[in-house]
Order: structure tokens, then sequence, then C-alpha cells
């Protein structure tokens, strides 16, 4: 099992994402599909309705970047599109096994969502690892929040954005 | 009680003069750009990976108060260590290692800021200068309650 506070070898495929020139990195398992955004035009979630597409820049309040892949992930509503500017496999050294460190504890106290999971340092520059699964759930809650907000419905706070550490 | 003289980093933030013990700066290196961490806070503009350890950039500027400014030259990081935390002080300018006499401290004017008053443990006359000591593990709490 993960943990939040002690360094971990990460297991199976990573995948490289860039949001214009910052990388980050995420578990290749959180995604179900990788595809160009052109592609998502006029795709259908499981529901017959547009697929979600958010920004992954927005969510994190990066400085806006150009997208041009989508990374697919499936959460237990629905199926959620995050465009990023470009991904890859990361062709990690064979010898050298990704350990990834804990966030330091004045980050994990200052982030409001659990969406950091650790960082993995390589050629000596600190590498982010996002929870993809944990950052499409929470985008999804929100935008059915604003949408449920729209309509000038109550607002469940069960459904809140609360995903701290 | 204090030691008659103990070992501390005097740097400058805005137009201030603060020393940190030096038992808990681990290094002092140029700025350089942090690798930003989205969600955090302006007050921690990044992380930054100094011999294979992670340390949390602070803005002293803003810890203490200050508006913050942009790097320039004379910006350091004074890398600084406290039980499991590593953190990067971003400062001003790094101006000596010296000894302080802290028989000679003062209490904290009264007219010190709040924000700049909870780090400290007193001041101290140095050459021509008034000297703010920081208390390391206040540093710490005034930095948690910001964030």
């Amino acid at each position: 099992m993960m943990s939040a506070t002690e360094p971990h070898i990460l297991a199976g495929n990573i995948l490289r994402i860039w949001l214009g020139p910052q990388i980050f990195l995420a578990n290749h398992t959180h995604v179900a599909q990788l595809l160009p955004v052109a592609h998502l035009r006029d795709m259908p979630d499981e529901r017959g309705q547009p697929m979600q597409q958010i920004g992954l820049a927005d969510l994190l309040q990066h400085a806006p970047v150009p997208t041009h892949h989508a990374l697919l992930i499936a959460t237990r509503r629905r199926t959620v599109a995050l465009l990023v500017t470009a991904v890859d496999l990361w062709a990690q050294p064979s010898d050298v096994a990704p350990v990834i460190q804990p966030l330091p504890p004045v980050l994990r106290h200052a982030l409001t969502h659990a969406w950091i999971t650790g960082i993995l340092i390589a050629d000596g520059q600190p590498l982010q690892l996002l929870n993809l699964r944990q950052i499409a759930q929470d985008a999804l809650k929100q935008a059915a929040q604003g949408e449920r907000e729209q309509r000038g419905q109550p607002i469940n706070r069960s459904d809140d954005l609360v995903s701290r550490n | 009680m204090f030691d008659q003289a103990e070992a501390y980093l005097l740097f400058r933030v805005a137009d201030e003069q603060y020393a940190l013990p030096s038992g808990s700066v681990h290094e002092i290196v140029r700025w350089r750009a942090a690798v930003p961490v989205p969600g955090t806070p302006t007050m921690l503009p990044g992380i930054l990976v100094q011999r294979g350890v992670v340390y949390t950039v602070v803005d002293t500027r803003l810890l203490f108060g200050f508006a913050t400014t942009a790097p320039e030259r004379a910006t350091r990081y004074v890398l600084f260590h406290e039980d499991e935390h590593r953190l990067a002080l971003l400062v001003d300018t790094v101006l000596d290692l010296i000894a302080l006499d802290l028989t000679l401290s003062e209490a904290i004017p009264a007219t010190l800021p709040v924000a700049r008053a909870r780090l400290l443990r007193g001041v101290v006359r140095h050459t021509d200068l008034l000297v703010a000591l920081i208390e390391p593990p206040e540093l710490l709490a005034a930095l948690y309650a910001e964030v």
C-alpha cells in the first residue's frame, strides 16, 4: 500500500505529462485511453452525452497552456477527458527504481486537494506525481455542483470538493 | 537562559536584519527558479532539489508581513532543517555568520508587527545593527498558521 509519508517505489508504467513546459508524472493505470484532442469531437460518454472535457491546467490553477492530448479517466459516474499539452510513457533507466518521495509536510498541510501524491527526483529536478483519478472525480463533482447552482438547486455539502490529505 | 555566545546566520529581509541559529542552517544557495506546486499559497512558491533533498520554498517577505519582490543578484535560499522539515527560506541577502552575545538581547519592541514579533525570541545589537533573533519552532508555527 502506498504511503503518503514514506518513500515508496512506484510500480508499473509512468506517464509523463506536459502542461506547457512543466512536466508532471502519473500512474499509467489511471488512464483508460489517450487521444489527440481533435478525436474527442462528438465523442459521447457512457450516458450518451458529450464527453466532459476539462483543462488540467485550469484545475491545477496553472498558467494557461496549449492542449493537444486528452487523458480519458474513468470514474464511478462517468468518463472525463483531462486536456494536456503532451504526454508520453516515461522511459526510466532500467536500473533505477522510481522512488516516490512523500510531499513535504508543510505542502501536505497547505494543499486543498489530495491531487499530488509525491515527488520523484529525475536529473536533479522534482517531478510531481498526480493522482489523476482523484482529480477527475473532484472535477466532475465541481462541474455537477456548478450545474446545480445554475439551476438554483440546493448544494449537497457531501458533494463538496473536500479531498484534503 | 541563552548561552552567552551562539553562532547565527545573519540575513536581510526588506530593510530588517534577522538571525537564525547556525545549527538550523544546512546550506546557502543562490536563487534559482523553484518548481511550482499547484494549489499552494503564494507564500510557498514551489519546491527545489538540492543534493537529492526536496525543499519547500518559503517566501520570507510574505511570511514576515512584507510585500514580495522579484529576485535579484543577492537573493539567496537559506536551506533550513528543523525536525522533519526541509525549507528553502527565500531571503533578500545573506550578510554573515556571526557570534551573538545573547546576554545583550533585548525584549521584542512593542511596535513590531505581530507577523514578525511571533517569530522572534528577542532582538540584539550587533555592531550598529539591531538584529531580530528567529526562534526556529516559532518560525514553523507561524508558517503553518499562514498556509
